[in-house]
């Protein structure tokens, strides 16, 4: 059963889509207690732009099937970005955090499971890991912000949610985490001049938006401050030990099945909590033409089962 | 791939590897037009863009975007000589 809703996050209103097998019901107190319930469900963390729109469909297929297995989960848009509430320019990297925190803890309080896993691709697969280093070192995730113009945020400024309603990720699922932000902002100022230069000839340069406080960012308008935010983005200054990891798949999709220059310091770094696979194939998130994810959906929902067991028991 | 290596072969491997090509390098000409040859879409072009950068560590700049630059496995091993420091 999918359920499209809406839940808040720091006044905004978040859009996602809540999938329970059909006759589950929130358990009660009783039934967490004899297991009848899933005990672990899942928060799908999107990745960022025209990645976020090539990947949908792989989400949509990786949470039926594990709803198929009977474990709950919630896909849904970081505020300012597809069905959310507010304009892109609000989305920031902070603000994307704190709405993976008001997912997870809505998530847990809609079906009464008890952990939360966070599965993510690209971006939303860094900022899923970084979800991690807030349970750890919350002072650095909670920052009250300056709520902006837009949108319909009722918040003048953001209360942080208490620390014990938001679960802390007890397993992680990062395919193809961006490592460096600053070179993923540059790919997507790449990406922007190469379709300029299939439309017109040749590359027309960044485009005007009207706003100095924004630039067009390969179709999205993004502020400034968050393009800042995207190049500061860096897997290695995450403040994580080992012993801070829970049981994490790291999935690489590339033309070879050993780990790449990119990914290789963050097998090394998870060490034992940490499993990799790798497909032999092109990135699907930065293609056009339909790539079939099944033996990478298959892979990773056979290595949920295996860690969380069957329903999260 | 050997040091000595020309930057065309070096170009040809990279195109085959990041395209997932089922070619193999060799097969691909020099003056081959690219884009017809291997139905190469904008996505495909992106690719190209960052492997070549990416191998030959080199930056290009916004007014080096024009197509004819792509055309063929010449003309970007063109534009990359432009690109690298000149040999003592």
């Amino acid at each position: 059963m999918e359920e499209p809703l809406y839940f808040p996050s720091d006044g905004f209103r978040l859009f996602g889509v809540l999938h329970l097998q059909e006759g589950a019901r929130p358990p009660s107190s009783e039934s967490r207690v004899t297991g009848h319930a899933s005990r672990i469900g899942f928060v799908f963390c999107a990745p960022f732009g025209e990645e976020q729109k090539q990947a949908y469909r792989v989400y949509v297929e990786m949470a039926r099937r594990l709803e198929g297995l009977g474990f709950p989960s919630l896909r849904f848009d970081y505020r300012g970005t597809g069905d959310s509430h507010g304009a892109f320019a609000e989305f920031s990297l902070a603000g994307a955090l704190r709405d993976i925190q008001a997912a997870a803890a809505f998530l847990s309080q809609r079906t009464g499971v008890a952990r939360v896993g966070l599965i993510g691709l690209r971006l939303g697969a860094s900022l899923a890991l970084k979800s991690v280093e807030c349970g750890v070192r919350s002072a650095e995730c909670q920052e009250p912000e300056e709520a902006g113009s837009g949108g319909t945020r009722h918040a003048a400024r953001v209360t942080p949610l208490p620390s014990s309603l938001v679960p802390r990720p007890s397993l992680l699922v990062l395919w193809q985490p961006i490592v460096d932000g600053a070179l993923f902002y540059r790919l997507n100022i790449r990406r922007m001049l190469v379709r300029q230069m299939m439309t017109h000839g040749k590359a027309t340069g960044e485009r005007d938006t009207g706003s100095a406080e924004t630039i067009d960012l390969d179709g999205f308008l993004a502020s400034r401050a968050m393009c800042e935010e995207i190049k500061a983005l860096r897997i290695s200054d995450f403040g994580l030990r080992i012993a801070d990891f829970p049981p994490t798949l790291l999935v690489q999709f590339a033309p070879t099945t050993e780990p790449t220059a990119e990914v290789r310091p963050l097998v090394e770094r998870l060490g034992p909590k940490g499993s990799f696979l790798s497909f032999v194939m092109e990135p699907f998130w930065d293609r056009l033409g339909y790539i079939d994810c099944g033996a990478a959906i298959e892979a990773t929902v056979a290595w949920v089962v295996g860690r969380a067991g069957p329903r999260g028991g | 791939m050997p040091d000595d290596a020309t930057i065309e072969d070096r170009l040809k491997a990279m195109i085959v590897e990041r395209l997932f090509l089922k070619v193999s390098p060799s097969e691909i000409a020099d003056d081959d037009i690219l884009m017809q040859k291997f139905e190469i879409d904008s996505v495909r072009l992106f690719e190209i863009v960052i492997g070549l950068e990416e191998v030959f560590d080199i930056s290009l700049e916004d007014d080096e975007f024009s197509i004819e630059r792509f055309e063929s496995v010449k003309a970007i091993s063109d534009l990359v000589r432009t690109k690298l420091p000149a040999e003592a």
